[in-house]
């Protein structure tokens, strides 16, 4: 960890009547403390003070999603109904499945760390819109609003997906209202991209070239373009649910003369795009993380960056992997079975590429370093088992399955969690100005990478032995991985709780952070932590790749 | 004296704000597009799969009042380049003449698409309540359904222009924003309004002209 | 000078409209649907072009307002194999 001396003035721990919170010279000209009134963080337009809304609201949902799969995990610990009804079983994955998707997931890197990091980054004062970036937030509000209201109102109970007809006719819960929440936390996301492509293009500090920007950068570029691509596709499939519902569209009713199938091209036209909203900011994280850790310049940067620019287009075209039991066409699930192997590639490139850069690299084993290891290991047997049932044959008896839920929850738990979890560890310095104590920061990325397998294992084994999702009523040889299932669940809910505990403790005690506790690379280590009200006294100019390290010559052997 | 307009917080200088501007503009309009490519992809599917009704159903439609439509957005979105011209070259009354006549045209399309769902609602041929008598095939409502979403989709957007041109208008004869620095309001509400234009353009062929 | 390159353009544009109605008196089907849609596009080019004023913008903008289209493409591309050959 870092040998920053600092003298500035600062809490003692050992003296109980420090009442902690004092403040050192930096933190008196931050962005923090820049205004202390509820209005000076309510009306807002620094992006450092939109990412910490940001940061509270998602954790808020997180705690909300949370609790909705704890029912769920407790429901299923025995085979009989005995916590829940059937129709409380269905609003309790529903909620935890559109809470976790649209109010955590997506939002969580990209409004947080994208927000706080991206003009840090490349070295402006601000994003290109900082007023449109403040409205998005409301937006997201709104949207947050109307899902606590559907909550209040007993909830929805068609899944996170919508399907069709059980969706537009059948079910009984509040879906025109839970869709409303989410038309509108979309428009959340287009702004948000739509703030990001201007900034990356237009704000580069000079000297900072396309071949100069940080991974983390890249990825957020190229989760920009999903948003501002897709979510316009998911609004208005939305609405048309809406439209069926209220007024008996019967565009996705077959009586009627419609598609329900129409439904799911619409929706996965999204929703699989929208997988990689939530894990290419990751894999930016991850790249930061991993070249952070080993202290060297990042091997075969520009297939790196190449590859998020490849997932993000490529990913759009493997939507109908989803609809192989469906009624499409086989000819159409031949062609989208072969493509959704084909963006394995370069998920591949991104894996095998970090592998590189950390060999021989000079590893420290920070809490950051160790969240980004759990994630590549999470996200390769995700994405392994995601080749599985991208396979026409092997996926007809796998779909709706536990391994399909296992499956998407090491990409989208185990691998997006656990970045955002890296993240916050690594630039927590940077946001707050205090460090906080390593060792249990080591401690919970263990504990999160052992419940969390714990947790979900089990469920690929479960949906082999052909368990099916969504139901909480199953015979008794599933009991026992259900229940380590459940256990795991308990153990990974305690570890997401821990980080609270010491970081919270680190904002009241902790020691001045200094510019660079970690001792790398990048324009945001450059200025004083917490950052000043507007970032840079003078836009920087960059004269070198990025990860410039020195490299190490080894000495040869006779 | 005259008081340019200062540059705000994250730029540099003038043209990097005003080429931010315009690139936001155009990044909207791409996701405005993706958002009646569902409209489009619904109305395609509908064609492919009943085409025999939808071409019954669309002969029904009164294709000369569209006409006449899509002649009075090509009219507005005429005036409206030109006003983008003018603004650059600081012709600040030119300007406000062809954003307040866009506008007027604009309304005037909205007033005549209203005649139109009125005129469709009296011959039993407008999916709502009360006015769908003659309405008697599964299908054929479910055109007419996708043709009032898409339509009516269409207006609202076409409404927000009329207001964003009013707006924009309005600023140029307060001199809130001062021509030619501030042309970048005129352009991108110009974008917008072409847009909401060529949706109409790709809308009209499909839902008025399917024989 | 310049505003007369955009009456031309108007001029063009109207007598496209009357290119597709008329055509829709004569054709049907696919012609019919495919003469609606390439009118539709010149039209759509037409004001890309000149009204949006594309033709002064750099590349990247251009590239901006046209990215959305293609990937329009993509998605019907890659729904009519569904749509084209399904058997249930
Ligand atoms: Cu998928």
């Amino acid at each position: 960890m870092s040998s920053v001396t600092n003298h500035d003035e600062r809490p003692n721990p050992d003296n109980l009547d420090d009442p902690g919170l004092s403040e050192t010279k930096t933190e008196r000209v931050s962005y923090l403390r820049a205004g202390h009134t509820l209005r000076s963080w309510l009306f807002t337009t620094d992006h450092k003070r939109v990412a910490l809304l940001y940061m509270m609201s998602i954790t808020f949902f997180f705690f909300i999603g949370g609790i909705a799969a704890a029912f769920v995990r407790a429901d299923l610990l025995t085979p009989s109904a005995d916590l829940m009804t059937n129709e409380g079983y269905n609003r309790a994955f529903t909620l935890h499945g559109v809470i976790m998707v649209w109010f955590f997931l997506i939002p969580s890197i990209p409004n947080t760390f994208g927000n706080f990091l991206i003009p840090l980054m490349i070295g402006a004062r601000d994003l290109a819109f900082p007023r449109l970036n403040l409205l998005s937030w409301y937006i997201f509000i709104l949207g947050g609003i109307f899902t606590l209201f559907v909550l209040i109102l007993g909830g929805v109970d068609t899944g996170w997906t919508f399907y069709t007809p059980l969706s537009s006719m059948y079910a009984n819960g509040n879906v025109v209202l839970v869709a409303t929440a989410v038309f509108i936390v979309g428009f959340s996301s287009i702004l948000t991209g739509l703030n990001f492509i201007v900034t990356i293009h237009k704000l580069r500090a000079p000297g900072m070239t396309w071949g100069r920007l940080p991974l983390f950068i890249w990825s957020h570029y190229a989760t920009s373009v999903i948003l501002v691509l897709a979510t316009p596709v998911l609004s208005v499939t939305l609405a048309l649910i809406a439209a069926e519902r209220l007024f008996g569209l019967g565009i996705f009713n077959p009586e009627l003369g419609g598609d329900p199938l129409l439904f799911q091209h619409l929706f996965w036209f999204y929703s699989h795009p929208a997988v990689y909203i939530m894990v290419l900011p990751a894999l930016g994280v991850v790249s930061e993380l991993v070249a952070a850790a080993a202290r060297k310049p990042v091997f075969g940067y520009k297939f790196v960056a190449g590859s998020s620019i490849a997932i993000a287009v490529i990913g759009f075209l493997v939507w109908g992997h989803h609809m192989f039991v469906s009624g499409q066409s086989i000819y159409a699930s031949a062609v989208f079975s072969f493509l959704s192997l084909v963006v394995a590639v370069p998920s591949g490139i991104k894996i095998y590429n970090w592998t590189a850069t950390l060999y021989k690299g000079d590893i420290s084993l920070d809490p950051p370093f160790l969240f980004a290891m759990g994630f590549i290991g999470l996200f390769v047997v995700g994405g392994l088992t995601g080749l599985a049932v991208a396979m026409l044959a092997i996926d007809v008896h796998l779909h709706d399955t536990y391994f399909v839920v296992a499956h998407f929850h090491y990409i989208m738990v185990g691998g997006t969690v656990s970045a955002y979890f890296g993240a916050l560890h690594f630039w927590w310095p940077k946001i707050v100005g205090r460090l906080y104590s390593v060792v249990w920061g080591r401690l919970s990325a263990m504990f999160i990478f052992i419940g969390f397998n714990f947790t979900f294992f089990p469920q690929f084994i479960l949906g082999y032995e052909g368990m099916p999702r969504r139901y909480h009523v199953y015979p008794e040889q599933f009991q026992v991985l259900h229940d380590m299932s459940s256990i795991g669940a308990s153990i990974l809910g305690i570890a997401y709780l821990m980080p609270a505990v010491y970081l919270y403790y680190s904002l009241r005690y902790g020691q001045p952070a200094g510019n660079n506790p970690w001792n790398v690379t990048g324009l945001e280590w450059t200025i004083p932590s917490p950052p000043p009200k507007h970032n840079f006294d003078e836009i920087p100019t960059v004269d070198g790749p990025p990860y410039n390290y020195p490299v190490r010559k080894e000495a040869k052997h006779a | 004296m005259r008081e340019l307009p200062k540059v705000q917080t994250p730029y540099v200088d003038r043209a990097q704000q005003h080429e931010a501007g315009i690139m936001g503009m155009h990044i909207f309009l791409a996701s405005e597009i993706m958002l009646f490519g569902g409209i489009f992809m619904a109305i395609a599917v509908i064609r492919q799969a009943h085409s025999q009704e939808v071409v019954e159903y669309s002969k029904e439609l009164h294709y000369y009042l569209g006409a006449i439509n899509t002649m009075l957005l090509l009219t507005s979105s005429f005036l409206v380049a030109a006003a983008v011209h003018m603004s650059r070259h600081a012709r600040r009354k030119a300007v406000l003449a062809l954003l307040v006549s866009a506008a007027f045209l604009g309304l005037l399309f909205l007033g005549l698409k209203g005649f139109e769902y009125w005129s469709e609602f009296q011959e039993g041929r407008l999916p709502v309540a009360g006015g769908m008598e003659k309405i008697n095939s599964a299908p054929g409502r479910l055109f007419l359904n996708l043709y009032l979403v898409s339509t009516s989709l269409h207006a609202v957007h076409l409404t927000i222009g009329v207001i964003a041109l009013l707006v924009v208008a309005g600023r140029i004869y307060t001199r809130r924003s001062a021509l030619p620095q501030r042309s970048v309001v005129v352009e991108t509400t110009a974008a917008y309004w072409h847009l909401v234009d060529i949706i109409w353009i790709f809308l009209y062929p499909l839902l008025y002209l399917a024989r | 000078m310049k505003t007369g390159v955009l009456f031309s353009v108007w001029v063009a544009l109207s007598a496209l409209l009357v290119a597709t109605v008329v055509a829709s008196f004569f054709l049907t089907g696919i012609p019919s649907l495919a003469a609606g849609l390439s009118i539709a596009s010149i039209k759509a080019g037409l004001v890309f072009w000149y009204f949006m004023d594309l033709r002064g913008e750099k590349g990247l903008v251009r590239l901006s307002a046209v990215v959305a289209i293609l990937w329009l493409f993509i998605f019907f591309l890659l729904v009519a194999p569904d749509y084209l050959f399904r058997t249930v």
